[in-house]
């Protein structure tokens, strides 16, 4: 793999706004869907930009995620694939989200290109609206030392952070690179052609960058180890997995940011499909001594692990929209780990690769036979 | 409106009657809201019965029917029925079954009353939700689909033809004839096989209502029974099948040579060829992975060669679609490599041979003329015969080798009658009227038998071949020219592409699944679709030719020109406004019911095709699709029956 140094003298999102600027330049992307900063300040969102002198502004690697990126995408070709080339600037987990709507014929990946950038993941969007200014400052910090404080717990335990495992075209190495630069690097044929045409030379080593994306996984997937040992006693059960989620308040925020929640209307806001008569219910807290209200917030999030635990990427954006601080993220990647590893299948990987649960395999699953 | 639902619990004789407290059952829900009337009946599925309901359902001016008896497989037709002459829509009885589930699997009469009491809450707190459902009718299409140009095939073919019916026949080589057509006599009446079979080969290929594809694969099978269609695609012979007269001047002048297949390797043949001398019908084909002109070099020596300008290299590969009402397939098999069993020197040592090599050698159309030669061009002094290769491995007998290998040492005994003749065995499977006789004629004739028990092995001997048998070092050996080997037979190698094409089951050994190993051996699960002949299992000529016409029959009394086919009435409905277009619906169902309408990016199920199993309705993420008379309120309703 070789790439090319970018100076980051004005910071990542500088370095990166140049290299755009370049390739909407040479003629090859029509358009880039990127994230940028709003007016006031205090939060970013998705821009589709045509007009460069707009990406002068843009804000590649955000310290927020306050839209999930596949959603974006997903916005765009809701109604079948782009005519000109989009090139969408995401974090790797949005990538991977992208890729497993695309399978789920949600998205369309026809004329979209893909770039990435190292990330050291994100912080809560919460306290960033709160003090946007003191929040930069620390991010920055993250970046330059890809480790501090206030990042979410789901990012804590990424370790596809960066562009391994992700069909991305064009990827920006952060990790361990000298301060105030970066490294572009052309992953897909399509990438390095794009390079190629912008003027960007690419021919440096990047193995020390390599060497230190290594390093920074292996702490993830210790991190991840970790937690997801602990959260295997608490989750353990219905009880236990009933305190987990006990200060759910039933917004259904988590399933709103989800970018795997793809149902028009989801099952369980079509309300009269899971809400009961008063007189089933009252036969309900008769036969327990008394029920929650309202009734199917278990359901829900049964409901959603069952149907999406197979696609979650681990983005964290659930986590990060639920207002009542319930570890949603954690308990999806825990059971997204398990079944992800029964299949061997790992979400966002390739858009080849066929989603487990649609295939039929006639040999295959034995160990859960007649058990 | 109130609904007035009828409940009706049938003590069928003593069955019910002596195990559940029915009357019981009747007194206790005789109040609840909605119930018009509840009795109990002696035998509801006698003449008496069915008037008794009629009556009722008249009498009562009922708008639904609960009916306790036995499972619905038995007689629920028979009381739809009922309904429907009194006028109420049959799909609005709910039946519940409380004799399979109760009476005859609960000893203890309190508990089993108890069961059926909540099997009937749950039955009646279902009716008031069933909904009104008509009958579809479609038409059907009576042409066949025949899949395989082997004796099976050919008989099926002609069976059906024979009454009229429109048959397409599929078959993967350029020729018809299947392995029959390459064997010089067959067992047990050791006639002359290419004699026997030309006939019908003839009559296939000249009935008018019968189009053969030769060189053709199934691609693509849609639909169900009654309405099926398929993709076939005609490969690209490059000689065209009405210029050509089969004059074979092309051959010559080719450059290329590889080895015969058809010949089973012992031979080679030419990059335009038939497959052997009287192949059928006697069109060449030009074999394209090896035709010097399709790897770029300027060579058109058969082209030049042809006087009848039959040749055509801008020939291409046609996919043709076709509507029929039934597949019969009839792929035929083939036997195991025995390279796989290195025990028996096949493909190292020279002169190991498989059966089928010797029926080549032994054929008159073969690459020997008939001549049973060794390597060397000798004639063998001695011929070892081994039983059972792979029997062990593939653990099922494949019935057929221990018949045609005797035959073979008859055949030998006959052609070189010096040679030494033995046979190695395991068992001896000779189970039909005529196969005895033949055993005991080669042994009489001086063939040798010795039990070997699986324990053969074959190496070279100072140019001979040793066959060592027994399983202690002190096994003894046998010196010969020749070993030939009886391979365990094995579907041939297109079946998993075409099991997976019409999602049709195989069985452990990866022949064709029958639908009831004795009752249904020729059939498949899937309705309409036939497996006949050696895809279903080793079989021997007679056996596949009467499995043929098993299944050919059942096409000609199920599936009759200008009669209708009741569809399915219980099948999946897509709401779509709640459908989101993501095609899980659409990957899972195994009927290939479910297209994807592109302007609206939603999912439509097809009535025709749909069979009402309900997999999508559990697979669709976004509760989308429903299926006729098992919606979620329904089944809830009866859930919470139960729990009344």
């Amino acid at each position: 793999m070789t790439g090319a140094t970018i100076q980051a003298k004005n910071g990542v999102n500088g370095a990166v706004s140049a290299v755009l600027k370049s390739l909407k330049d040479s003629g090859c992307v029509d358009a880039v869907l990127v994230p940028t900063r709003v007016k006031s300040g205090e939060t970013f969102v998705y821009l589709l930009i045509r007009n460069p002198k707009m990406l002068d502004s843009c804000a590649p690697l955000p310290p927020v995620m306050p839209v999930q990126g596949a959603r974006a995408l997903q916005s765009l070709t809701r109604h079948g694939k782009v005519e000109q080339t989009v090139l969408c600037v995401m974090r790797p987990c949005e990538v991977r989200a992208s890729i497993e709507l695309a399978k789920r014929r949600q998205v369309d990946l026809e004329n979209v290109l893909f770039m990435s950038l190292d990330c050291p993941g994100a912080l809560r969007t919460r306290d960033y609206v709160n003090d946007p200014e003191a929040l930069d400052k620390r991010y920055q910090g993250i970046l330059n030392n890809w480790e501090g404080d206030g990042l979410r717990p789901t990012c804590e335990t990424c370790v596809h952070f960066s562009c391994e495992d992700v069909p991305v075209d064009l990827h920006v190495g952060l990790v361990g690179t000298k301060e105030e630069e970066a490294v572009i690097i052309g992953v897909s044929k399509r990438g390095e052609e794009l390079l190629d045409k912008a003027g960007i030379e690419c021919s440096e080593d990047v193995s020390a960058w390599q060497v230190e994306v290594e390093k920074a996984r292996d702490k993830k997937a210790g991190n991840r180890s970790k937690v997801v040992s602990e959260l295997k006693d608490k989750a353990a059960g219905m009880d236990n997995l009933g305190l987990l989620f006990a200060d759910c308040i039933n917004c259904h925020n988590c399933m709103r940011v989800c970018p795997i929640c793809y149902c028009r209307q989801c099952f369980f806001d079509s309300s009269d499909q899971v809400r009961l008569r008063a007189e089933d219910y009252f036969a309900k807290a008769q036969a327990r001594g008394g029920i929650r209200f309202p009734g199917d917030m278990m359901q829900f999030h049964l409901g959603r692990i069952y149907h999406m635990g197979l696609s979650c990427v681990g983005c964290g954006a659930c986590e990060d929209g639920c207002p009542m601080d319930v570890p949603v993220s954690q308990v999806f990647a825990f059971a997204g780990d398990e079944v992800q590893k029964t299949f061997d299948y790992v979400p966002g990987r390739s858009t080849d690769e066929p989603i487990p649960t649609l295939t039929y395999e006639e040999d295959e699953l034995h160990e859960y036979e007649d058990a | 409106m109130a609904e007035r639902i009828g409940v009706y619990v049938c003590k069928c004789g003593p069955n019910i009657g002596d195990k559940v407290d029915v009357d019981a059952i009747v007194d206790d829900v005789k109040g609840i809201e909605g119930v018009a009337t509840a009795k109990s009946h002696n035998l509801l599925c006698s003449a008496d019965g069915l008037e008794f309901l009629k009556s009722e359902i008249e009498g009562e001016k009922l708008t639904r029917v609960v009916v306790a008896a036995c499972t619905p497989k038995m007689y629920e037709q028979k009381l739809m029925r009922a309904c429907e002459e009194a006028g109420l829509n049959p799909f609005l009885m709910q039946m519940t079954n409380i004799r399979e589930q109760c009476a005859w699997v609960t000893p203890d009469k309190a508990l089993a009353t108890r069961k059926a009491r909540s099997l009937v809450m749950a039955a009646i707190n279902r009716a008031p939700l069933l909904e009104p459902i008509e009958r579809k009718e479609i038409e059907v299409q009576a042409d066949v689909l025949v899949v395989g140009g082997g004796v099976a095939g050919l008989e099926a073919c002609l069976s059906l033809a024979q009454k009229g019916r429109k048959v397409y026949l599929v078959e993967k080589s350029p020729c018809i004839g299947g392995l029959a057509a390459r064997f010089e006599e067959v067992y047990p009446t050791m006639e002359c096989a290419p004699c026997m079979i030309a006939p019908e080969l003839q009559e296939v290929l000249q009935k008018e209502n019968i189009e053969v594809f030769t060189h053709s694969e199934v691609e693509e099978t849609l639909g169900s029974f009654g309405n099926f269609s398929v993709k076939i695609r005609r490969k690209a012979r490059y000689v065209s099948e009405e210029a050509c007269i089969g004059c074979g001047a092309c051959f010559e002048p080719c450059p290329v040579e590889v080895s015969n297949e058809y010949d089973e390797g012992l031979s080679k043949r030419k990059a335009i060829y038939v497959p052997f001398a009287g192949a059928l019908p006697n069109v060449p084909v030009i074999d394209k992975d090896n035709c010097k002109r399709f790897k770029g070099e300027e060579c058109r020596a058969c082209e030049q060669a042809c006087p009848f300008g039959a040749i055509s290299f801008d020939d291409k590969d046609e996919v043709i679609e076709r509507k029929v009402g039934a597949i019969i397939l009839a792929t035929g098999a083939t036997l195991l490599d025995p390279k796989a069993l290195p025990q028996y020197g096949y493909g190292k040592l020279d002169n190991v041979v498989t059966a089928l090599q010797l029926e080549r050698l032994n054929a008159s159309n073969g690459p020997t003329g008939g001549k049973v030669l060794l390597k060397n061009g000798k004639e063998p002094k001695s011929i070892a015969f081994v039983f059972c290769v792979g029997r062990k491995e593939k653990e099922y007998c494949s019935g057929i080798c221990c018949m045609y290998s005797i035959k073979l040492a008859h055949i030998m005994r006959e052609k070189l009658p010096d040679a030494k003749l033995y046979c190695f065995y395991s068992d001896i499977c000779v189970p039909k009227k005529e196969h005895q006789q033949w055993y005991d004629r080669v042994v009489d004739q001086g063939v040798e038998f010795i039990r070997s028990n699986g324990t053969v092995a074959v190496t070279a001997d100072k140019g001979k071949l040793a066959v060592k048998h027994g399983t202690d070092s002190s096994g003894k050996t046998v010196s010969v020219d020749m070993v030939v080997l009886a391979p365990a037979v094995e579907p041939s190698s297109d079946i998993e592409k075409l099991a997976g094409i019409l999602d049709t089951s195989r069985d452990d050994h990866g022949f064709f699944c029958e639908e009831h190993a004795l009752m249904k051996p020729f059939a498949t699960a899937l309705e309409g679709v036939f497996a006949v002949g050696s895809c279903q299992g080793p079989k021997d000529i007679g056996d596949a030719v009467a499995q043929a016409g098993a299944a050919a029959g059942r096409v000609l009394s199920r599936l009759v020109p200008g009669e209708k086919l009741a569809l399915e009435p219980m099948v999946a409905v897509v709401d779509e406004d709640l459908c989101s277009g993501c095609k899980t619906c659409i990957l899972l169902c195994p009927y290939s019911a479910i297209t994807r309408d592109k302007e609206k990016g939603t999912s439509v199920v097809d009535e025709a095709l749909c069979r009402g199993c309900g997999t999508c309705v559990a697979a669709c993420p976004s509760g989308a699709i429903t299926a006729k008379q098992f919606t979620r309120e329904q089944i809830l309703a009866e859930i919470k029956g139960v729990a009344k």
